[in-house]
């Protein structure tokens, strides 16, 4: 039984949306109520949860944080440095809170708030889907919380221009931001969404975010999330996807900021032939602990799901991959592969790996690996003699361990952004060790 | 250029190098030759500093300086570069990004400007074309996927662009055919001059038809036990090891 005193004040957050819930349709209310009432029952998931073991989070309970939907319409004055250089469609979510009035209304695609896209049929069809997942107490409190998202609709057959890029940006001292995104693809659609975390210095916060979408048949979505939050904040996010026929998903986690994230990523083939990448790439330093969670359901025959998650790991960070597969009995032809890769840069450095399949039909096809490793020290060695810089060549070695990750990427500028990014981030773990 | 003075050195406790004595002036080429295991490989890579060789005795002077206090890159700065017996493959690092950061690397310390794209692609072409290599090596990842062959012409491709002082070729012959053997000598020929110095271990007196040297040294058991011209490797090879005095090898 969690401790009453510790979420006193997220029930006091909760109490404080009410004038807001009231605009909401009724399902949605309910939907929030019960959300509520299950987080509080639970509590925070704790170390002793198995999902949980390595993730401690008891730094969140009885931090009063708080959440201000006054802010979202207050003006911005960050928007234009925030804004990424690039050919693409941006929109602002700021302390968790969508808001409209500085993002970009990109063609063909419909993109309604949250309270106001409660009450179209099409999101209550689309929010239907999502009951199959199962549900933490963390993704219940997003639900009750979670009040000022978007919902994207991209329509049947539909390609969409350029990338939508997500900004999440965080600057509130205690906020609690609640991000959450609903995303429909219609039939045959295709989109590159790009979700991008991040956080002004210092300042400690709690990000928890829910990104949900439906990939209607044929549909095909390339999303990838960038996790560049304050080394001071928390961070928590799932991606779900649900993948009917002959739809096909890429999905790239790259997790680098923060000083606890978990980043999970869900997995239903709810119709055959469908395809699904999920990639990630964890950088920790200092004491960061990085943890990705999938859960992929082949419930439909001939799907194949692809798994790769590498982690590099300096200092006495901490990287951690769990990743469930679900074969069921009627889903014929599945393919289904994990690997993890792990690379420890420092003695002190941890990598866990609990690849984890469950295959209940019998003509499958089903690998999984782990590998812990250190750098090689003969390619070192090879580098050095060519007048490189030891630093360089472990940095240049770090690299080069990621591209697989990166070469996921199919946009250039994306992809200069990342790794950009990430060389910043391992010369500091270079500095580091 | 080089002043070896009774080098002993061991790897992982075994001594390998039992007092080393060789002297190199700048335009010659030496050639060490010896059986398997008598210690040929260790003696390049002490030179250019492979942290498992432990230096326990004796000096290396290279032009002036005491070449063993300089980290590895340092040396391969200052002009010193080792062919490897066996390349390294470096998955996910581009061939000529590296060749670029190398040469870069080694012009800073000489003192000379960066190389812009444009111009370190001249360079690197003029290169290339000494191996007989195509462009796709370039975008392909550092020896990944390479034959044999490919790795020691890549090596000989360093080579070329970074220009050192003091090469050192550690059984470059080995795993070449004919014609691979005939580009990889035909590289070093072209680089020889009068003031870079080259040390070619081999095993096998073949690439000496390719490549005349000034010395021949036999290296047996740790020590060299026999030197003299390009003649003693054609004796070598008629008669094989046994023919030297084992006690001088002891």
């Amino acid at each position: 039984m969690p401790d009453m005193t510790e979420l006193q004040p997220y029930a006091d957050v909760y109490g404080k949306l009410a004038p807001l819930r009231r605009r909401e349709a009724d399902w949605l209310r309910v939907m929030r109520d019960d959300a509520m009432r299950s987080f509080l029952d639970q509590g925070f998931p704790t170390v002793q949860d198995e999902a949980w073991r390595y993730t401690d989070l008891r730094a969140l309970s009885g931090t009063r944080f708080v959440t201000d939907p006054a802010a979202s319409r207050t003006a911005f004055e960050n928007e234009k440095s925030l804004r990424p250089e690039l050919d693409v469609d941006t929109l602002f979510f700021v302390n968790g809170w969508f808001r409209p009035q500085i993002s970009d209304q990109p063609a063909g695609v419909r993109v309604t708030s949250l309270p106001e896209a409660g009450h179209s049929p099409e999101f209550l069809e689309t929010m239907r889907h999502f009951h199959h997942f199962p549900m933490d107490s963390l993704q219940e409190l997003n639900v009750a919380l979670g009040m000022g998202g978007v919902f994207i609709e991209v329509p049947d057959h539909t390609k969409l221009k350029r990338p939508l890029y997500i900004i999440h940006w965080s600057d509130s001292h205690g906020g609690l931001c609640q991000p959450k995104t609903v995303l429909r693809m219609g039939r045959g659609a295709r989109a590159t969404i790009i979700e991008d975390f991040r956080g002004a210095e210092g300042k400690m916060y709690f990000t928890n975010s829910m990104t949900e979408t439906f990939l209607d048949r044929g549909a095909a979505l390339e999303h990838c999330k960038l996790q560049s939050e304050d080394r001071a904040a928390f961070h928590a996010a799932v991606f779900r996807a649900i993948q009917t026929e002959e739809s096909a998903l890429s999905s790239i986690s790259l997790a680098f900021g923060s000083r606890l994230a978990r980043h999970t990523g869900d997995v239903l083939f709810s119709g055959p032939g469908a395809k699904c990448s999920l990639t990630a790439l964890s950088v920790g330093e200092g004491d960061q602990v990085l943890d990705h969670v999938t859960g992929v359901d082949h419930a439909s025959p001939a799907c194949g799901s692809e798994q790769l998650f590498k982690n590099i790991l300096g200092g006495s960070s901490r990287g951690i991959y769990t990743g469930r597969v679900l074969v069921r009995r009627d889903a014929q032809k599945s393919d289904a592969h994990q690997t993890n890769r792990n690379l420890l840069l420092s003695g002190m450095a941890k990598a866990d790996s609990r690849p984890q399949l469950e295959i209940l039909a019998d003509d499958v096809k089903c690998s999984h690996g782990a590998v812990i490793g250190q750098l090689d020290e003969d390619s070192v060695f090879y580098l050095r003699s060519r007048g490189i810089d030891e630093k360089v060549a472990r940095g240049i070695l770090a690299t080069a361990f990621a591209a697989e990750i990166l070469e996921g990427i199919k946009h250039d500028g994306l992809k200069e952004k990342v790794l950009h990014r990430m060389r910043e981030k391992l010369k500091r773990l270079g500095e580091e060790t | 250029m080089l002043q070896i003075k009774n080098l002993r050195v061991s790897i992982e406790g075994k001594e390998i190098l039992k007092g080393i004595d060789l002297a190199v002036k700048a335009g010659e080429v030496h050639a060490i030759m010896g059986p398997n295991g008598s210690g040929k490989s260790t003696l390049t890579r002490v030179l250019a500093g492979h942290p498992s060789c432990e230096v326990t005795e004796g000096s290396v002077t290279y032009e002036g300086r005491n070449l063993l206090e300089l980290p590895v890159e340092e040396r391969a700065r200052a002009g010193v570069f080792l062919a490897f017996q066996y390349p390294i493959d470096i998955p996910g690092v581009n061939n000529s990004y590296f060749l670029r950061s190398a040469l870069n690397e080694v012009r800073k310390a000489r003192g000379l400007e960066e190389l812009d794209a444009m111009d370190f692609l001249t360079i690197l072409k003029s290169g290339m074309k000494i191996v007989e290599m195509n462009e796709s090596f370039l975008t392909r990842s550092v020896n990944e996927g390479f034959s044999g062959g490919e790795k020691k012409r890549n090596e000989i491709l360093q080579m070329a662009v970074l220009e050192p002082k003091l090469a050192l070729l550690d059984e470059t012959d080995s795993g070449l055919d004919i014609d691979a053997l005939r580009v990889v000598s035909n590289g070093v020929n072209l680089m020889r001059s009068p003031d870079r110095a080259m040390i070619l271990v081999t095993h096998y007196q073949r690439l000496l038809n390719y490549i005349t040297p000034d010395h021949v040294h036999v290296l047996m058991g740790g020590k060299i036990v026999l030197s003299g011209d390009k003649d003693l490797a054609l004796h070598l090879e008629e008669k094989g090891y046994e023919w030297v005095n084992p006690d001088r090898a002891q």
